[in-house]
């Protein structure tokens, strides 16, 4: 046997067996070892001794033992497996044994991963995700550009430009055009609904790639044309496309809808199509009528988008546009001197003016990620001083120093996950919140939600911060010194100091980040505090709000619309409730309604004036007392202002100033600027009110009464709104409202019906949401770092409870050692406060469009939030250090 | 069973193999004309999956030869199903290799 061993030594197929089996997993490796060398022995004894062999036979050995390396090679995922489910069923039990210590870890980054998630789904949905549309990224919004800043602007279309776009533009495979869509009365059937209507060209549909799912959509005869004998543009709604969501909600999903008639607006219509589910391009419209085109050169009221060729960059197009726009120069003279084009892809001119906002905060979300990683990553460093021993008795068992940084990284890779589960249900909770929360001007918040990619983020999250956090303490724990851990007392020492080290730049790290966050949300509260503190320059309280719509078709003249109001305004005035009922054409931070600014021509001037600029409103008489404006000199509008009396208007304070601003503007006379205006002399002049934002700086706006308006504006007066002041809740009176308004005309629906105060907080919506999400975020990020600065000078305390007992021994008081602690805790703080106030000064720019009357660097928000930082550091320091002080010096010292 | 429509054809050769009594590693090998590199890690995961177990030889027989005991493979119930399903497919595989006569059997004939 010893001979035949002896004499294996030299052959080198059964050596090429022992140097493979290296390479074979540790438990597999005998039986591997033994297998493979029985076949080659039996097969060398079948044959003949090694010795004897032929060259061929042995050529034969070695070539079949060589391929034992693909063997070998094979198994090598069980070595992985196996030491995984090793290192996994401890990671079970590690955590399992201190729940209290896992609970809280897992809980933090829960919390950290599912902000994350929640925000990263919002930003998936809004930013990321492709438009519902086949081969959405060649859609492309184009816009006309005036040349010299063609990048910047986004201008409306005129339907000339459109329709020669459409027939020559060879880069696009389709072009389409549409007005928006706007509110609009669906009447016929039953109660009268409030729709959406989207004014659109037949192509919309096919450049959109979307068909109907029930009828058909436009023909080329019932949209598109140019009409070139009408000003007021009716096209004559003859056929109407349905939502999907309408047709379910108000026709019962009715199969047989197609053909039959609905009034939009009062005209007559014929449905001939059906949406499918989801699709409600542009903004959110229930029903699609043929737009009518203008074939004026100077009315661009068109939205134009575009379907690219495959292969056509958007810059091609581009420039294929700017040619045949500027060929049609020449008779375009009076609207753009030399015109541009400019092609943005659609998703782009949707979102793009969001994605600021929205990756503002995944930024900051992502700090509380990092806070919630270096808080974990501080508990697992001084648990691992805790585990030093089992690591150094791992060591001394064999275990090398990758396979101990493998294990512990298993294990947080176990708590990452954990935490990335609970923060998956955490983050469904958020999202619920932030949608019912979020104000509605963020475009697509309904493809939000927590799709596959989402969930692929956050496995990738909870993976990336398991080893983010896991990785020092890992690297700290495997690079001990066995001899000085394994013995007893070693361990406080060695290590100790890095690890300190580490511990602190990690608090130093929490700390510079919260600030920052806080911060952020100290300028957007400030902000939102200035915003609220606006003066409104009128009263909100008690006032209700409420909007109406005369369709054309019933009530096509001005005369006919004047009168209706006539008629509701007496009704109104009846009721002992209302102290003064009103309406104007677009309520003050209201949404509806016409909303016309333009240019002033004062009597007696050459030319025009700068400065002659203003908001022209039509009112009601008794408007400035249902709003609380302030009638500051002159008079207020009354029932003898006719049309046939001499035309009458009020300014606003603003205007008066800006206008005569030395003198007294009653009696002079203006022009408000229409064509077929006559002079109008103003006979009152009203306190400034904010119009349109509450952070306008000035509102200058010009009043004349409904009345007056010229039969030729009918438009003016199509939207209207109520602004009705009572002496009871003004909720209440809506039911009166509607029932006055039903006795006068039964078909005519309200909407937009609030309070006045309710208008106003639409208003601040935005930066309230704003400012409640960051604000959550850094007081979460706040209690995480306090917890952190908490965390490591409690476990400094318990170190030093040795040192602490001989400084009491040696006489140092309560104070001296309170002062130790504190200290020790605030070089950290300080630390971070500087670091943190510097990235702040560089990061808080990007909030410059959030903000109002607050500069981003505002001193005192600066100051007081890196105060109110301090107290709270100084309170997680002084729990550990009044511990401090009551160590017994007998049992610090003895302990030892 | 999904293991058995995803049989390779090497697979097929090799549950032939052993279904025509070539047991061992080498044996089929010799047999099927397949290199070490390709039978050794198909005989691995036709045991992951069931299709074949393995054994070790009697000691008693390897120590009278003064070798360590060979390790021998048999067909499973669902490997010899895998491999009647393989036949449908590989319909020549049956007439591939002759069944081991059992006086030639390399392990008894030693043993």
């Amino acid at each position: 046997m010893s001979d035949r061993r002896s004499k294996n030594i030299l052959k080198p197929h059964l050596w090429l067996i022992r140097i493979i089996g290296v390479f074979v997993p540790r438990r597999l490796r005998a039986d591997w070892k033994q297998e493979w060398q029985a076949e080659l022995q039996y097969r060398e004894l079948m044959l003949a001794d090694w010795d004897k062999l032929i060259w061929s036979a042995k050529l034969d050995l070695i070539r079949r033992s060589l391929g034992a390396f693909w063997d070998a090679l094979w198994l090598q995922p069980r070595r992985l497996e196996d030491e995984m489910f090793q290192d996994l069923s401890y990671g079970v039990r590690m955590l399992l044994k201190r729940p209290a210590f896992s609970a809280v870890v897992i809980l933090v980054l829960a919390l950290g991963i599912g902000a994350t998630t929640a925000i990263f789904s919002v930003v998936n949905g809004v930013l990321l995700r492709p438009l519902p549309y086949p081969e959405p990224d060649r859609l492309m919004t184009v816009f006309s550009a005036p040349e010299k800043d063609s990048a910047m602007s986004i201008n409306t279309v005129t339907g000339p430009d459109y329709v020669e776009w459409r027939n020559q533009c060879h880069s696009c495979a389709e072009m389409a055009a549409h007005t928006g869509a706007q509110p609009g009365n669906l009447t016929g059937g039953a109660e009268p609904d409030r729709v959406r209507v989207g004014r659109v060209t037949g192509s919309l549909f096919a450049t959109l790639g979307v068909q109907p799912i029930l009828g058909r959509a436009f023909l080329p005869e019932e949209t598109g044309r140019l009409l070139f004998n009408s000003d007021s543009a009716t096209t004559g709604n003859t056929a109407v496309i349905l939502s999907y969501g309408l047709w379910q909600r108000r026709f019962g999903a009715d199969q047989a809808i197609i053909g039959k008639t609905v009034k939009v607006e009062g005209d007559p219509c014929a449905v001939i199509g059906v949406m499918p589910e989801g699709f409600n391009y542009p903004d959110e419209a229930d029903v699609w009528l043929p737009v009518a085109l203008n074939p004026k050169r100077n009315n661009a009221y068109l939205h134009v988008i575009a379907r690219l060729q495959s292969g056509v960059t958007p810059a091609q197009a581009q420039a294929e546009l700017t040619t045949i726009a500027r060929r049609a120069a020449p008779e375009a003279a009076d609207n753009n001197q030399a015109p541009g084009v400019n092609v943005v892809p659609l998703q782009e001119h949707l979102v793009g003016n969001v994605r600021p906002s929205l990756l503002i905060f995944l930024g900051a979300v992502s700090f509380v990620l990092l806070i919630a990683c270096a808080n974990v990553a501080n508990l697992l460093l001084a648990r691992a001083a805790t585990r030093q021993k089992e690591m150094a008795i791992r060591a001394a068992l064999g275990a090398g120093r990758s396979r101990i940084v493998r294990q512990l990284l298993t294990e947080s890779l176990l708590i990452g996950l954990l935490g990335g589960g609970l923060g998956l249900l955490l983050a469904f909770g958020i999202l619920n919140l932030l949608l019912a929360a979020a104000p509605q001007e963020i475009p697509r918040l309904n493809s939000v939600g927590i799709d596959r990619w989402v969930l692929g983020f956050t496995l990738l999250l909870s993976a990336v911060t398991g080893i983010t956090f896991g990785f020092a303490p890992a690297l700290q724990c495997s690079k001990l010194d066995l001899n000085s851990t394994l013995k007893e007392g070693g361990a406080q020492m060695i290590g100790g100091i890095a690890r300190h080290r580490l511990r602190g730049l990690l608090v130093v790290a929490e700390v510079s980040m919260a600030l920052m966050l806080l911060i952020g949300a100290g300028l957007l509260l400030k902000s939102f505090t200035r915003l609220r503190e606006t003066r409104l320059g009128f009263n909100p309280g008690h006032v209700l709000s409420a909007s109406l719509t005369l369709p054309d078709a019933d009530y096509p003249t001005t005369a006919e619309v004047k009168a209706y109001y006539q008629q509701v305004l007496t009704r109104l005035a009846d009721h002992p409730e209302v102290q003064a009922a009103s309406i104007v054409n677009a309520l003050p931070l209201g949404k509806n309604g016409a909303r016309i600014q333009g240019d002033l021509m004062v009597e007696g001037d050459a030319e025009h004036r700068p400065g002659a600029f203003a908001g022209k409103l039509a009112i009601s008489p008794e408007y400035f007392r249902a709003l609380g404006i302030p009638l500051l000199k002159g008079r207020e509008f009354n029932e003898r202002d006719t049309a046939d009396s001499p035309g009458v208007l009020i300014i606003s304070e603003a205007l008066a100033r800006r206008l005569w601003p030395d003198g007294d503007a009653l009696g002079k006379r203006l022009n408000i600027g229409f064509s077929g205006e006559t002079w109008r002399e103003v006979v009152g002049v009203a306190g400034d009110a904010k119009q349109q934002e509450l952070g306008e700086r000035s509102s200058p706006a010009v009043y004349q009464p409904y009345s007056q308006v010229l039969d030729s504006r009918r438009w003016m007066l199509g939207d209207l709104t109520f602004a009705i002041r009572t002496t009871i809740e003004p909720q209440t009176f809506a039911e009166t409202l509607r029932s006055d308004l039903q006795a006068v005309d039964k078909q005519l629906p309200l909407y937009d019906v609030a309070p006045m105060e309710q208008v106003i907080a639409r208003k601040v919506a935005d930066p309230r949401f704003y400012m409640l999400l960051l604000g959550s975020f850094s007081a979460l990020a706040l209690i995480l770092a306090a917890a952190g600065i908490y965390g490591v000078i409690s476990y400094a305390v318990t170190e030093r409870t040795h040192e602490i007992g001989i400084r009491v021994a040696l006489g140092a008081m309560a104070g001296d050692v309170l002062k130790l602690v504190i200290t020790q805790g605030m070089k950290l703080v300080l630390a971070g406060l500087a670091i943190g106030l510097g990235g702040a000064f560089a990061l808080t720019r990007v909030l410059t469009g959030l903000v109002y009357q607050v500069s981003v660097t505002d001193p005192i928000t600066f100051t007081v939030i890196s105060l109110l930082l301090v107290a709270v550091a100084v309170l997680a320091c002084y729990f550990p250090a009044r511990r401090a002080t009551k160590v017994d010096p007998m049992v610090a010292l003895r302990c030892e | 069973m999904d293991k058995k429509s995803y049989l390779s054809h090497s697979e097929a050769v090799i549950l032939q193999a052993i279904a025509s009594s070539y047991k061992y590693g080498f044996d089929i090998m010799d047999i099927s004309g397949l290199p070490s590199g390709t039978v050794y890690p198909a005989l691995r995961r036709l045991e992951e999956t069931g299709l074949v177990e393995s054994r070790w030889e009697k000691e008693g027989v390897a120590q009278r030869a003064q070798r360590p005991s060979r390790k021998y493979y048999e067909l499973t119930r669902v490997g010899k199903e895998a491999l009647a399903e393989a036949l449908k497919r590989y319909r020549l595989l049956d007439r591939l290799m002759p069944r081991v006569p059992r006086s030639v059997k390399p392990s008894t004939e030693r043993g």
